[in-house]
């Protein structure tokens, strides 16, 4: 009996052995991937799974001569279970890198944990600002652009296509005030007025009682921004209401982007929104993105899959500028930092605050051979976060979610 | 008064769709004693059934039958199969139900998938009714003229027919009922159907008004307990009063006072517990 346990004991350790030896000499490289697969956010989550996978199979998998594994896992897009999911990632698995997060509440939780840890976490979708500005760190990064990104040039332009006075209206939390804050501060800089602005909260049914209280007898056009199944309801409630037609509808991209903008139909025609990628782009990259894209998952590319491959195309770059050496987490910052690409959207790079500097464009909704598309129509060159302020300046002033009530008189 | 019209009819229209999400609510309550979070799953069902069914068809109106059919005979599969165990357990019944809603969620998320979906109208219900330079959805004035006629049928029923009289005396007291002959069992059973099936026709009218989407259910199972509070546990005639006044104050305060939308229905809700918990026709 002594002996059976003895040799067992040592076929286990020298399995053991030979299994650490043969992990050694195949190098792999993983990568936790978060975002959700349950909950109202789920759809968002396939976009971003789809768009990560699409990148890692053009690579066939491989960066510096290394396997790359790519652990998927559920965020739910709630900050306990996105804690819990990435402290797994990162203490059980080992990954070298995490990409992923669709929510700022998911992502502003994970934040000191990965800072602490010194894991780079590649942020594809969540907007909020302060992740790359107030509590920007060197191992947090985002491909999406941030909240009023986006905004800033717009506003401006709005003003030079002739509005002289807006109505907003936008959800009454952080994505809806940075979003809009965005687009009022440089268009009443300009000379416009804001004279009125409405926040609905988070999760309103019918929009029906705020359409009729704008006040659209004085106003040249309004500013709306809605995401998901609410962006929807607003664009079609627009037109019930006999809005469409009456003034024009302006916005931010997830009033009106690629996932919805078919079960909006005919009533999202002539919106105008502001981004940094629709399916329509003429890029020369997108073009061969979005054939991809459809050929394997049958249906268009959005900015969330490929605000997706884009961060697996930044995670792959700094893995090669390094020749697959992640030793040094210092190093590897700086890698990430450093990229430099073009990607679907244009030429890619990240700020001093891990932010990308990239080309905005205002879109236009239209029909074109039979579906409809975000159609761009006007291209801001190389926009940061802090537009045509200095960091230090930009994040003196005060953050959109305080002053949003102030922008309207 | 242009403004406030649109805003009557706003409320109206609001006030009928949960009305038919309310009533069944209610009325299972006061029969069964039955607190059933699951009722938002019946709204969100109905709503994707109604659309496989228009996506197939084409058919609104088959749509809506359909939909109340399936979602009548999982209501009852429901009742038989799981909320009976709890019966009288009210800890039990809540966390039950609410599991339900969370299993249901994600099967719904599982087949229908993410993408928020609407539900065509029939043609002649699209568009706007234009009276003195007023814009007012055709479809909302059908689902109005629909609540109501849907009110006074269940009225009809529950006071006027012989199955009402034994709904009315099981609210009452049941195990009485039961004693002079009759079987309650199924009629709780029967009543718990119809309530889903109403649930179910109020996911397809209300997701032709404002779209089917993951988290449906649990916007719309909020609001209708805010109506039970407000019109009394287990009364229909508060059920219909309660959507009224959470229609009316929702819409028109959010149009009013839109800095405090969160608080439309709440307040009301709150205001009612605290001076009158039983709600406007409820008993004690």
């Amino acid at each position: 009996m002594k002996l059976r346990l003895k040799t067992f004991a040592a076929a286990l350790v020298t399995a053991g052995l030979s299994a650490s030896v043969s992990a050694a000499a195949e190098e792999t490289i993983k990568v936790g991937m978060m975002s959700p697969n349950t909950g109202p956010f789920a759809v968002i989550g396939e976009d971003v799974r789809n768009g990560f996978q699409l990148y890692v199979d053009e690579i066939g998998g491989m960066a510096a001569g290394a396997k790359l594994e790519v652990i998927f896992e559920d965020t739910q897009a709630k900050p306990d279970v996105g804690l819990t999911k990435i402290k797994k990632l990162v203490e059980s698995d080992g990954v070298n890198f995490v990409g992923g997060i669709v929510s700022s509440s998911v992502a502003y939780a994970l934040r000191d944990y990965m800072v602490e840890k010194n894991v780079p976490l590649v942020v594809s979708v969540a907007s909020a600002d302060g992740l790359t500005q107030q509590l920007a760190a060197p191992n947090i990064f985002r491909t999406n652009s941030s909240g009023s990104q986006a905004s800033h040039p717009f506003g401006k332009w709005l003003f030079e296509q002739g509005y002289k006075r807006v109505v907003m209206i936008a959800p009454g939390y952080a994505m809806g005030f940075e979003q809009t804050g965005g687009i009022a501060r440089t268009f009443t800089e300009a000379g416009g007025e804001v004279i009125q602005s409405l926040y609905p909260p988070l999760g309103t049914a019918d929009y029906a009682p705020f359409l009729t209280s704008l006040k659209i007898d004085e106003a040249d056009a309004v500013v709306a921004v809605f995401a998901g199944s609410e962006a929807i309801k607003f664009v079609k409630q627009f037109e019930e209401y006999g809005l469409k037609g009456t003034i024009p509808l302006v916005g931010t991209s997830l009033l009106t982007d690629d996932l919805i903008l078919g079960q909006q139909g005919d009533s999202a025609l002539g919106i105008v929104t502001a981004s940094h990628y629709s399916s329509a782009l003429d890029t020369p990259g997108n073009a061969a993105f979005v054939k991809a894209y459809r050929e394997k998952y049958d249906r268009s590319p959005t900015l969330y899959s490929e605000g997706s491959y884009v961060t697996a195309k930044a995670i792959h770059m700094a893995i090669e500028a390094l020749g697959g050496d992640l030793s040094d987490p210092a190093k590897v910052n700086e890698a990430l930092a450093a990229v430099s690409f073009d990607s679907p959207r244009g030429p890619f790079k990240f700020d001093g605050y891990n932010s990308p500097v990239h080309d905005i464009y205002a879109f236009e909704v239209k029909r074109k051979d039979g579906e409809l598309v975000n159609e761009p129509i006007e291209r801001f060159e190389a926009v940061s976060q802090f537009y045509t302020w200095s960091p230090e300046d930009y994040m003196a002033m005060k953050p959109y979610r305080d002053i949003a009530n102030d922008w309207a008189k | 008064m242009a403004f406030y019209t649109i805003q009557i009819l706003n409320g109206l229209s609001l006030a009928m769709l949960l009305f038919l999400i309310a009533s069944g609510l209610s009325v299972i309550f006061g029969l069964m004693r039955i607190i059933n979070l699951a009722h938002g799953s019946f709204y969100l069902l109905g709503g994707y059934f109604g659309l496989s069914v228009l996506n197939q068809t084409g058919n609104f109106w088959l749509a809506i039958l359909v939909a109340a059919a399936i979602v009548a005979a999982i209501g009852m599969v429901l009742q038989r199969v799981l909320l009976e165990r709890v019966h009288g357990n009210e800890l039990g019944q809540v966390l039950m139900s609410f599991g339900v809603l969370l299993v249901i969620s994600d099967l719904a998320l599982w087949f229908w998938g993410g993408l928020p979906q609407t539900l065509d109208r029939p043609d002649f219900l699209d568009g706007a009714l234009r009276f003195a330079g007023l814009f007012f959805p055709k479809y909302r004035v059908a689902l109005i003229v629909c609540g109501f006629a849907v009110a006074l049928a269940i009225w009809l029923i529950i006071e006027r027919t012989r199955i009402g009289a034994v709904i009315r005396a099981g609210v009452d007291d049941a195990e009485m009922v039961r004693a002079i002959g009759f079987d309650i069992k199924m009629v709780f059973l029967l009543v718990f159907g119809a309530g889903a099936a109403l649930a179910g026709a109020a996911g397809v009218l209300g997701g032709a008004m404002l779209g089917i989407y993951p988290g449906a259910d649990f916007e719309v199972v909020l609001q209708a307990f805010a109506v039970v509070v407000i019109g009394g546990l287990g009364s229909l005639r508060g059920a219909f009063v309660g959507s009224l006044l959470i229609g009316f104050s929702d819409t028109i305060g959010k149009a009013l006072l839109p800095e405090f939308a969160m608080f439309t229905i709440f307040v009301p809700m709150v205001a009612m517990l605290v001076i009158r918990p039983e709600g406007l026709f409820g008993r004690a």
